[in-house]
């Protein structure tokens, strides 16, 4: 057994906030305190240390095809940051699309313990459970992603009965090893096939003449009624349109109550006044979420410097396409599944809409007043590579820091922003809440993200810095499982993670028509979408974690 | 700028990466601070010191590496400035993205020489590898500026992709030499196996000695008298006497014509 000593514990979900505490780990667990018979093998003394739970990031872009195009498309990224093989660890390379390796290193070195992938398409399962396989150090889950899928839009369209939606819904999530449903420009990734370069919220998609949001409807609905813990996760319609904040809020109220999860809503949260035409509606939309219970959100801040982004939303990446820095992208689609879309880009504090984007971003974080619904994301590496979350979390935490930067930017959207005159400064027990714990519960993660008795013993142990970015760049311990995997900073030992999949109750018998339907029309049998048990560990993953779904009656 | 000379102590368990051995990064150091440089061997740093004795050259003269093995990769890598000399081969990637200054190489060279090179000149005494002049991995373009020589042959796809600069090889090239050529100018005094400028878009490939046949995608021009070729040949007199033809008459055949067709092959008329 192992006593960490008089660390002081952040651990909002037994509300703990920096109580001084012994932590015992035993078996790759946390375990009550013992009596004073038991044998203790090791002790670390913590005084005056910080300890929360592995941090959980529960949107980044680790997998699933997008990211293997990024790198094709970017050996300059690759050129640029190479990382040699040390002590047990591959070589990698990459900042803004790093490789697998590097990845999984880069996070378990900056105390996160698990990632999820939010865009796996179901027909690309196999090479998403292949790629996260192949990122060590933390656990890894996936989102499926459906709402542009031929068949799902061919049920919406003939008026299909809820029942054969969920069955299609838990169907997907069981073949493709899956962890929750996502929905990407709900319809619009399909009507882009079709010319439209435009799809709102109410308006019927060209060929099916459903509306995005009867697609939202229907998913949150499937969602809710099979018993999945995270709720629909929905990347809205209209990403980066100046005006988009009224879409946004439209899309909030699609669900009918039902449990929402928006995604990188600073790309969601912009407006139409100033003599650009481009302004900051994020007091709107945090009034929103602070308003309805039902909505949570993952920011997708956006920093300065070189990145990639890389969506499944192909209309508004065709649109970015412009913007590409370097000069070069990829839009396509997948198997009448979805579609993906790859632009360069390189975010500058000088240019307005950059510098406004940015503020708005850290807007949302200060002005939604629930961290248990807020979550830590650059959208990775879409607003920025995940390796900038300590200088986020110092932006957070830190007013004066934080009004440093604003006197850097573009000094027209300082001025229109209003993120000088907010003086929230996150606490740590608000940091572990929107990194660790509140990410967990809405995962259905139930012994993660928090340090009680019976949790896996994924801890993170960081000296308190006043400066929250040295401070959570180089966390002084980590442990995954039990095991010490960082030290200062520094993986001294690479562990594989597991997968977390959902296993939703559904009815086999839409496998008949959905046989029929890849017969008939497309590349592969159905029975190859599959992805068994077996080939999770084959992938690369350590062990499959299922989680059992509680279907809720209609 | 006191130079330096690296001598090799013994012939390499594995390939060692020399990058940032370069006369501008070594230049005003001391031996002592050299030798504890790292470089990679096989991927594991190693002290430059326990490959290599670090001895004060002669003020003024070239850095200095006394190669003795072609496992010596990324030779000159990057270099913006000042004289590189290896006596004996070098590994593969040597020049890699050369800026500036002179690359000398006094054996053969391995696979990817200059690749991405922007400037300077690089000299290879023996023969070069595949992929002379071509593009950095990943990339769309190959060689973009500088002069290459090369005193003996080169192998399959010299100057793959090659936008601009100039290369020069005294004796014969191997398979697809010009492949997907951009622009620039590739001059091969000893002629070429196999077909020449498959993809060639732009630019002009110079053989000594034209090929056994020539693509389908090639068209005969006819004989045309080139003054520029009598420029070239002044200017690279300079460089590597005799290799482009002393005759300004050459017959040009224009390809590749299935990617626009706005390039030549010149063999002797
Ligand atoms: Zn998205
Ligand atoms: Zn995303």
């Amino acid at each position: 057994m192992l006593r960490l000593k008089g660390g002081r514990l952040y651990d909002p979900e037994h509300g703990v906030d920096g109580l001084v505490r012994d932590l015992y780990v035993e078996d790759g667990r946390i375990v009550a305190a013992p009596g004073p018979e038991a044998r203790i093998d090791s002790e670390i003394d913590l005084s005056g240390r910080v300890v929360m739970a592995g941090a959980i990031d529960l949107h980044t872009h680790i997998g699933g095809g997008k990211m293997n195009i990024a790198r094709a498309l970017l050996p300059e990224d690759h050129r640029a940051d190479p990382v040699p093989a040390a002590g047990g660890m591959h070589a990698g390379c990459g900042h803004a699309a790093p490789s697998t390796w590097t990845t999984g290193y880069r996070y378990a070195e900056m105390g996160y313990t698990a990632c999820f992938e939010p865009a796996m398409l179901p027909t690309n399962a196999r090479h998403a459970h292949l790629e996260m396989g192949d990122i060590p150090m933390v656990d890894k889950g996936a989102y499926a992603m459906l709402g542009s899928d031929d068949f799902f839009l061919r049920l919406l369209a003939s008026g299909s009965d809820q029942r054969l939606i969920n069955d299609y819904v838990g169907w997907t999530l069981d073949a493709s090893q899956a962890m929750a449903i996502k929905v990407v420009n709900p319809g619009g990734i399909s009507a882009f096939k079709f010319n439209a370069r435009n799809l709102d919220l109410d308006e019927a998609h060209p060929h099916y003449g459903v509306t995005p949001r009867q697609v939202i409807r229907a998913l949150a609905r499937a969602v809710h009624e099979l018993g999945v813990a995270h709720p629909l996760h929905v990347h809205a319609s209209n990403l980066g349109i100046p005006g988009n904040a009224d879409t946004t809020l439209a899309t909030m109220a699609a669900a009918e109550g039902l449990p929402i999860h928006l995604t990188h809503i600073q790309f969601h949260s912009y407006g139409t006044e100033g003599e650009r035409g481009f302004s900051s509606e994020a007091e709107r939309i945090a009034d929103a979420i602070n308003r309805m219970r039902n909505v949570s959100a993952d920011v997708g801040q956006i920093l300065f410097g070189q990145t990639v982004t890389a969506s499944g939303d192909n209309m508004s990446q065709h649109r970015n396409r412009r913007h590409a820095s370097p000069d070069k992208w990829v839009v396509m689609d997948i198997e009448c599944d979805a579609g993906c879309g790859v632009v360069p880009f390189k975010y500058k504090d000088r240019n307005f809409v950059n510098a406004l984007q940015w503020a708005i971003g850290l807007e949302l974080f200060l002005r939604v007043s629930d961290p248990w619904r807020i979550f830590l994301t650059t959208d990775h590496p879409n607003g920025a590579p995940f390796t900038s979350y300590p200088h986020l979390i110092r932006l957070l935490m830190d007013r004066g820091f934080r009004n440093a930067k604003l006197d850097e930017i573009n000094a027209e959207a300082a001025a229109h922003s209003q993120l000088r005159s907010l003086e929230r400064e996150y606490s740590l027990y608000e940091i572990a809440v929107m990194t660790r714990a509140a990410p967990a519960r809405s995962l259905g993660l139930s012994d993660r993200g928090h340090l009680g008795a019976g949790a896996a013993a994924d801890i993170v142990v960081y000296r308190d810095d006043a400066d929250r970015e040295a401070m959570f760049e180089k966390p002084e311990y980590v442990f995954k499982d039990g095991q010490l995997v960082v030290r200062d900073g520094r993986v001294v030992k690479a562990v594989n993670g597991a997968l977390h999949a959902v296993k939703p109750e559904y009815d086999k018998g839409i496998e008949k028509p959905l046989k029929d339907y890849f017969d008939r029309y497309m590349t592969v049998k159905m029975e190859h979408i599959r992805v068994s048990d077996d080939e999770i560990c084959a992938c690369g993953a350590s062990k499959l974690i299922p989680h059992a779904c509680k279907g809720r009656a209609a | 700028m006191s130079a330096m000379t690296l001598t090799l102590r013994a012939a390499p368990a594995g390939r060692i990466d020399m990058s940032g051995v370069l006369p501008e990064t070594l230049g005003g150091r001391t031996a002592g601070d050299i030798a504890a440089q790292t470089v990679r061997l096989d991927g594991n740093p190693v002290a430059l010191g326990d490959l290599f004795a670090v001895t004060p050259g002669e003020a003024g003269a070239a850095l200095l590496i006394r190669a003795g093995s072609g496992r010596l990769d990324c030779l000159g890598k990057g270099m913006t400035a000042g004289t590189l000399r290896v006596e004996g081969p070098a590994g593969h990637y040597a020049g890699q993205g050369l800026r500036g200054g002179e690359l000398l190489i006094e054996g053969d060279a391995g696979d990817c020489a200059a690749n991405g090179m922007q400037g300077g000149l690089l000299r290879i005494a023996g023969n070069a590898g595949d992929w002379l002049g071509a593009a950095l991995i990943g990339d769309r373009a190959g060689m973009g500026g500088g002069v290459v020589a090369v005193a003996g042959d080169a192998g399959d796809r010299l100057g793959d992709r090659m936008r601009r600069g100039l290369i020069l090889v005294r004796g014969k090239a191997g398979a697809a030499c010009g492949a997907r050529l951009l622009a620039g100018t590739l001059v091969v005094a000893g002629g070429c196996a196999g077909a020449p400028g498959p993809g060639l878009r732009r630019g002009s490939l110079i053989l000594g000695r034209a090929p056994a046949t020539m693509p389908a995608t090639y068209n005969d021009a006819g004989v045309a008298d080139l003054s520029w070729l009598g420029l070239l040949r002044r200017h690279a007199e300079a460089i590597l006497p005799g290799v482009v033809p002393d005759s300004p008459r050459a017959r040009r055949h224009m390809g590749d014509l299935a990617c626009g067709g706005k390039g030549e092959i010149l063999v002797p008329a």
